[in-house]
């Protein structure tokens, strides 16, 4: 059975891809080593998020606050415990890998002990690694003779996922210590930190980007980068789809650039499609279904959207915000049923449970809201 | 995109039978070459605690390696960062490409899993891509999401499998009509790997004129049956029959959503206000979930049941 379905496993859709996927074996491999002589010369591509994180604190946007406050660090010597939160890509990491670059120079990896959720974090961890490199004593001056700060820095990245008992055995360390090591905590929501933790550091909020920052970087990414743009409404879109999210933005950049290639414009339509978004005729065709009180209709839309791939979280996103900006057919009442509907939905979807059923449920509730 | 060698962290998401795998392959083998059809299994242990050890079965070949670290469950955020980072880490003697880790069933991961991948993504990029292959993206990370390149299978139309089963038939020596390939298509909802296997099974047993139904459905149809054929008076027994059948499911390994699918489109289909449809609906809703939190699965499908029978005698009435 397996050998009659790898046989054909040659799928008719992947042939849409393009006729490289047609080419014989031979020419294949001809092509490969053509591409191994000049990946020899070519440096290895960094993806632009890499490449384009801020080096110095200066460069980081928006959070004013944070920098003015670094900056006064990095000049003089009183430099807190620090706790940073907010959104994800609005620059947190950067932020303090940019401080901490600027700091220490070519220090760096002895005065840095970067750790994140991909590492061992448990409590032993934080017991013997942390206070290990805690216990280090450091001097002021480098070997030129330069002068430098007197600390080491932790930073505990991603500090959301760390249990608390992992955060608790940290408690006591972070204040004996405090005379040679600095810590800095980032986590997305402050709630996941223990209290205790939290009133230890000086506390920074980082806000979500406003959408001409980002364009504004994404301008000056696509000069850098040659990119061209259809219009300046596709950076907008970009902007719009990535919620002030940095990084995304980015990236979404970086893969429509390689989706449409070099020398091509890149056009909105493009970054819908890479952004997974579901077009909007779909949701109005739902929508559709459900003014007309047809469950019939309703399944096989609802089918249809499965079948082309797209996500149940994203579906209800959409519809999430076609509910809040209706005006015409849903009072404030209906409205109100949904979103929780929407709600609970989003929650069972997160534990597991069926995509379908879910969709089915949020959208006959819709429909009994609009008859 | 894969020749300008600038090659993002991939997000492969799609239906079963959609040509997730298939893509996959596709890349690895212009990326490598034949270097990446030569595969072996291996098999890794790895130290969960001081007293436990896992063994993490992979398939690797000298440029990419395999795994599917929802296998192991809990232990699943262990595998991540021991096996996939020191992976990461290392990089390529002879040429400096780097390497590709693909993760099959993403979807699956734990959260605890997902979050240990996050930097590893963005750290080691310079030297091991992933790819992540998952059936949704609902219960991915948005972090992750939003360091990896989203790509987007639909299942193929029925325009393109139709004449790909003609095709296949051909070439296997039988023949079969377009009407009955666009029948097998309907029946297999355009998952392109039931339509094979089905194919197959029409071969072997040389029956290519009519479509076989899957066992599985025909059990939940008459299911269905015996469910709104119910009178109130003897809906104990009806739920004692349904039970025999429910285990005879469970029993084939047929998972417990696709019951709940199958079952609720029958009996929709058979209700005629929209009231009781919904009420339907939301019933399979809760208790689909119920039975992905809870351990016994029996109990939630009885449950299912009997507010249905319930809801179904008071309609009747």
């Amino acid at each position: 059975m397996e050998k009659f379905l790898e046989k054909y496993r040659k799928n008719p859709s992947v042939k849409e891809k393009g006729d490289t996927q047609k080419a014989s074996r031979a020419q294949l491999d001809e092509k490969l080593v053509e591409k191994r002589d000049e990946s020899g010369s070519q440096q290895t591509a960094i993806p632009w998020i890499e490449k384009y994180r801020p080096k110095r604190i200066e460069d980081i946007v928006q959070q004013e606050e944070v920098v003015s406050v670094l900056r006064k660090c990095l000049h003089g010597r009183d430099f807190p415990n620090l706790l940073f939160y907010g959104p994800p890509g609005t620059g947190k990491t950067s932020t303090i890998l940019a401080l901490a670059k600027q700091m220490f120079g070519d220090l760096f990896h002895d005065r840095v002990l970067e750790l994140n959720a991909s590492d061992e974090r448990g409590i032993q961890v934080i017991r013997e690694k942390v206070k290990k490199f805690a216990h280090q004593i450091v001097g002021g001056k480098r070997k030129d003779g330069t002068q430098c700060p007197p600390f080491k820095l932790i930073i505990l990245d991603e500090a959301d996922s760390m249990t608390h008992q992992a955060q608790a055995a940290l408690r006591r360390t972070m204040e004996k210590e405090a005379a040679s090591t600095r810590f800095c905590i980032i986590c997305n929501y402050i709630s996941r930190i223990i209290e205790p933790i939290a009133s230890r550091c000086s506390k920074f909020r980082f806000k979500s980007l406003d959408s001409e920052l980002v364009v504004e970087k994404l301008r000056s990414i696509c000069q850098a980068e040659n990119v061209l743009l259809e219009d300046d409404l596709v950076l907008e879109e970009i902007v719009k789809m990535s919620e002030g999210d940095m990084r995304k933005a980015v990236t979404m950049l970086h893969t429509a650039f390689r989706w449409v290639g070099v020398g091509n414009e890149l056009t909105t339509a493009d970054v819908s499609e890479i952004a997974a978004v579901i077009p909007m005729t779909k949701i109005e065709k739902v929508i559709e279904a459900c003014k007309d009180q047809s469950y019939e209709k309703l399944e096989e839309t609802i089918t249809s959207i499965i079948k082309e791939g797209y996500s149940a979280i994203r579906f209800f996103n959409q519809l999430h915000d076609w509910i809040l900006e209706d005006t015409t057919l849903l009072n404030d009442n209906k409205k109100a049923v949904l979103c929780e509907a929407i709600a609970e939905a989003d929650y069972q979807l997160i534990n597991g449970a069926n995509e379908y059923l879910q969709m089915l449920y949020i959208s006959s509730v819709l429909l009994q809201q609009l008859s | 995109m894969i020749e300008s060698n600038d090659f993002p962290n991939i997000l492969i998401y799609g239906p079963l039978g959609s040509g997730k795998k298939t893509r996959i392959a596709c890349i690895l083998r212009q990326l490598y070459g034949v270097a990446a059809s030569k595969t072996k299994i291996e098999l890794k242990s790895i130290a969960v605690n001081a007293s436990k050890k896992i063994d993490v079965k992979l398939v690797a070949s000298s440029h990419h390696i395999e795994l599917n670290p929802s296998d192991h469950h809990f232990y699943d955020r262990h595998v991540v960062t021991e096996l996939i980072k020191v992976t990461a880490q290392s990089k390529n003697v002879f040429d400096n490409r780097f390497k590709v880790i693909v993760i099959h069933e993403a979807h699956k991961l734990t959260k605890e899993a997902q979050q240990a991948l996050r930097r590893t993504m963005e750290k080691y990029v310079k030297a091991a891509r992933v790819i992540l292959n998952a059936d949704t993206i609902s219960t991915i990370i948005p972090p992750i999401q939003s360091r990896s390149l989203l790509i987007r299978v639909a299942l193929p139309s029925r325009e393109l499998l139709v004449p790909y089963l003609v095709e296949i038939a051909r070439k296997e020596n039988f023949h079969i009509s377009s009407q009955i390939a666009e029948k097998i298509v309907d029946e297999c909802e355009r998952n392109t790997r039931k339509c094979l296997l089905t194919l197959e099974t029409m071969k072997v047993k040389s029956k290519t004129s009519e479509v076989p139904r899957a066992g599985y459905l025909l059990c939940i149809d008459s299911m269905a049956e015996k469910i709104l054929s119910a009178r109130p008076q003897t809906s104990i027994r009806t739920t004692e029959e349904i039970r025999l059948q429910f285990y005879q499911l469970q029993m084939h390994l047929i998972p417990i959503e696709l019951i709940y699918i199958n079952l609720t489109r029958k009996l929709k289909s058979k209700l005629n206000s929209n009231e009781a449809k919904a009420k339907l609906i939301e019933m399979a809703a809760r208790y689909q979930h119920n039975s992905v939190l809870g351990s016994k699965q029996i109990i939630h499908f009885e449950a299912f049941i009997a507010n249905f029978l319930d809801m179904y005698f008071k309609q009747s009435q």
